[in-house]
């Protein structure tokens, strides 16, 4: 749901804007699929330990939400598209639990991969008992964190959407593409220009 | 510091960022949708430094220099010297402007193109982090006294006609664009 909703925050706004949608789209997913890609190589990295795995799948799929998200608002930023303010508020709610799970994620990996790490081994049974009340008090102590983060969150969407949405705004009419064809190249040469001029001034 | 720390660090770094580009910079907003909701040439002012470009001449002129290292009493020449350099770094700053007004310029045109080239975009990017890295450096060396103040001469000349370029494709572009112009870019 998470993906999906940071999937539309980058579809909603851009996709009118035909020529920067074409090159943001494929920036992202390029990006996506690389951070699921470390996010799988670094859980199958971990202990053959279900809950090992998880924990560290989870914190890297977080991560990679808040860097998604992250890449797309320096996007917008860069072209002068900001967010509006139920969007931005949506965006924020998502950091908000991406952040809480990455910190919370990190801490339990360090607990099941090193101090309660006896929990898992069937060599260490002897030690289940008395690790059993610790591995409880983590698991709780961390759903508690996890739903007041998320209570958090769905607090921030709930303001945002305390007003009826507004009516969609209509699509840009872009500019004829000869346009772009025509000064692109020509702005890009001018800054070049006055690069090498700074280069020379900077020459001893 | 461990991997425990790592993680949160960069986890806080990446939110606060996050968080940091989710505030609405109410004085860029408005500027975005003014260029794009009135006149392109008013809300883009691609040269407006370049308006001092003679006087900033006069000033920065290796034959007043001269003059007042000869004529002028020692702490004087200095003092006057000092405040050349302050202005030339005021002109730098305005320059800086002008670069990023153009660059802006070209981001406008993109996100209003129906097509855009990844090559040029690309360019343009890296162009804009090397004016950074080198406008840096020209201000610390115009600052350090290391860098003689008639060499900006150079660097006026090419905004001029860069400011003269640029008003001409203004105008075409605003001819272009005029009642075409997307109502909410940058609201």
């Amino acid at each position: 749901m998470r993906s999906l909703a940071i999937a539309e925050l980058c579809r909603f706004g851009l996709r009118d804007y035909r020529g920067i949608w074409a090159l943001v789209w494929r920036v992202l997913t390029a990006l996506s699929v690389l951070l699921l890609a470390r996010a799988a190589s670094d859980a199958w990295g971990q202990p053959n330990r279900v809950a090992i795995y998880g924990t560290t799948l989870d914190r890297d799929l977080a991560l990679a939400s808040i860097v998604v998200l992250a890449v797309l608002l320096l996007i917008r930023n860069y072209y002068g598209l900001a967010l509006e303010p139920l969007q931005r508020a949506i965006a924020i709610g998502i950091c908000f639990i991406c952040a809480v799970d990455v910190i919370g994620n990190t801490i339990k990996r360090e607990l099941y991969t090193g101090y309660l790490f006896g929990w898992f081994l069937t060599s260490q049974k002897s030690l289940w008992p008395i690790l059993r009340p610790q591995i409880m008090r983590v698991n709780d102590f961390w759903s508690t964190v996890h739903l007041v983060s998320f209570m958090f969150s769905m607090g921030i969407w709930c303001y945002a959407l305390r007003k009826p949405l507004p009516a969609p705004s209509e699509s840009p009419v872009l500019l004829p593409a000869n346009v772009y064809r025509e000064m692109s190249p020509a702005i890009n040469m001018r800054l070049a220009t006055f690069n090498d001029r700074l280069v020379e001034l900077l020459k001893p | 510091m461990n991997d425990l720390s790592i993680v949160i660090l960069l986890a806080l770094a990446l939110s606060g960022a996050l968080l940091w580009l989710l505030i609405p910079k109410r004085k860029a907003s408005r500027a975005d949708a003014s260029s794009l909701h009135s006149d392109l040439n008013e809300a883009l002012p691609t040269a407006r430094h370049y308006a001092y470009f003679r006087q900033i001449r006069q000033a920065l002129s290796a034959a007043d220099s001269e003059y007042l290292v000869h004529n002028a009493p020692p702490h004087v020449a200095q003092q006057a010297l000092r405040e050349r350099r302050a202005v030339a770094r005021r002109f730098l700053m305005g320059l800086h402007e002008d670069f990023s007004n153009l660059a802006r310029l070209g981001r406008i045109i993109a996100a209003l193109s129906p097509e855009v080239s990844h090559k040029q975009e690309t360019e343009r990017f890296i162009l804009g982090l090397k004016f950074q890295i080198l406008y840096a450096l020209v201000w610390l060396r115009l600052s350090t006294g290391n860098l003689p103040l008639e060499q900006l001469e150079h660097l006026t000349g090419l905004v001029g006609r860069l400011a003269m370029r640029l008003d001409t494709a203004m105008t075409e572009i605003s001819a272009l664009s005029a009642g075409r112009l997307p109502g909410r870019l940058g609201a």
